[in-house]
């Protein structure tokens, strides 16, 4: 019972750091080469903790091999993009200039069902507005429409914009993150005051957040029974 | 640089240990086996006190192995051998020496099965 326990302990914090130091796009939009490790990680941890027979090295040796080969490729692939081509493939264009590349859709085995219901998921109906639709290396389709259907912006139309930053979290449950405070060269003074005009204690707050310019955006807590 | 460095050394590591292993793993069969053989020719000439001797100085040796061997080898294949080598020290006891040439030859397989099993062929990678 212990060295269950003990055994389980010891794959989920192997796959954890595991899994971090692989970085955050393994969670996500997967490669290739990602998906395969995942899909093996996950089936070649459990056996040791399924079958007491099996050393737990035979468990976590796969998966440090399995690691130090997925960072190497990836390391290797930033560098040499031939050995990036060789081992994510490249991204292939579906339409170009309006026009569906039947070439690539056949070579990628995409049908034209797949590619108009992809088309709804992102929202478009009509085919004839899309520039490109390009299939990346992680199975995403992406697609440009054509100037003319892009969707309008601010400096298009010659428009003042603000830009107050990236708001950072200043109160969180009632607790001060004063790292983020100092980071937008504000101090508790300031947040006190802020408070005080808003009729809040620091303890009635459940998020508050404050960019450079100032701008602060505040939610109150909810009264609990 | 610094973590494709470090996966590479560890890797390296990884192969170095699986090259200790074999070379553990070959080494202790040896042993044994060297042990078996005095067992073995001692029991062909009746002296069976010596055979019992040898027997047990190749048991103490897999013994002492148990902390390399629980670690880096599956357990049927230490229990295959744990077993053979208690029902060959019982057929010394009963010293019927018919039964002791298959005892002798039973343990000697799943030794070498075991050490086998460490090696890199084609037979244990597919």
């Amino acid at each position: 019972m212990a060295i269950v326990i003990a055994r389980t302990l010891t794959v989920y914090f192997a796959l954890l750091l595991t899994m971090r130091l692989m970085g955050k796009r393994q969670l996500g939009e997967m490669e290739l080469s990602e998906f395969v490790v995942a899909a093996l990680i996950a089936d070649l941890a459990s056996h040791p903790l399924q079958d007491m027979g099996i050393p737990l090295l035979n468990g976590l040796v796969p998966i440090a091999v399995l690691f130090c080969c997925e960072v190497l490729i990836a390391g290797l692939s930033m560098r040499c993009i031939r050995l990036r081509t060789l081992f994510f493939g490249k991204p292939s264009l579906l339409i170009v200039k309006g026009e569906i590349n039947q070439t690539e859709m056949r070579r990628n085995r995409f049908t034209t069902d797949e590619l108009l219901q992809e088309l709804r998921s992102q929202g478009v109906i009509d085919i004839a507005s899309i520039e490109y639709a390009i299939l990346e290396t992680d199975g995403k389709l992406n697609l440009i429409p054509f100037p003319a259907e892009r969707p309008v912006t601010a400096a298009q139309l010659e428009l003042p914009t603000q830009d107050g930053g990236y708001p950072h979290i200043v109160v969180s449950e009632g607790r001060v993150l004063e790292a983020n405070l100092k980071h937008l060269g504000l101090d508790l003074a300031w947040l006190r005051e802020e408070l005080k005009q808003n009729g809040l204690e620091q303890n009635d707050v459940y998020l508050m957040t404050a960019d450079e310019k100032q701008n602060v955006y505040l939610a109150r807590k909810e009264e609990t029974a | 640089m610094k973590r494709e460095l470090a996966a590479a050394g560890l890797l390296l590591l990884l192969i170095l240990t699986a090259i200790w292993n074999i070379r553990r793993a070959d080494a202790l069969t040896v042993q044994i086996e060297r042990n078996l053989t005095r067992s073995e020719r001692a029991a062909q000439y009746e002296e069976f006190d010596l055979a019992r001797s040898a027997a047990d100085n190749a048991l103490a040796l897999w013994q002492s192995a148990h902390n390399y061997t629980s670690v880096f080898l599956r357990q049927p294949d230490l229990d295959s051998v744990s077993d053979s080598f208690f029902d060959l020290r019982e057929l010394l006891l009963q010293e019927d020496r018919t039964a002791l040439a298959a005892g002798y030859e039973r343990l000697r397989y799943h030794l070498e099965a075991l050490d086998w099993m460490e090696h890199l062929s084609p037979g244990t990678l597919f």
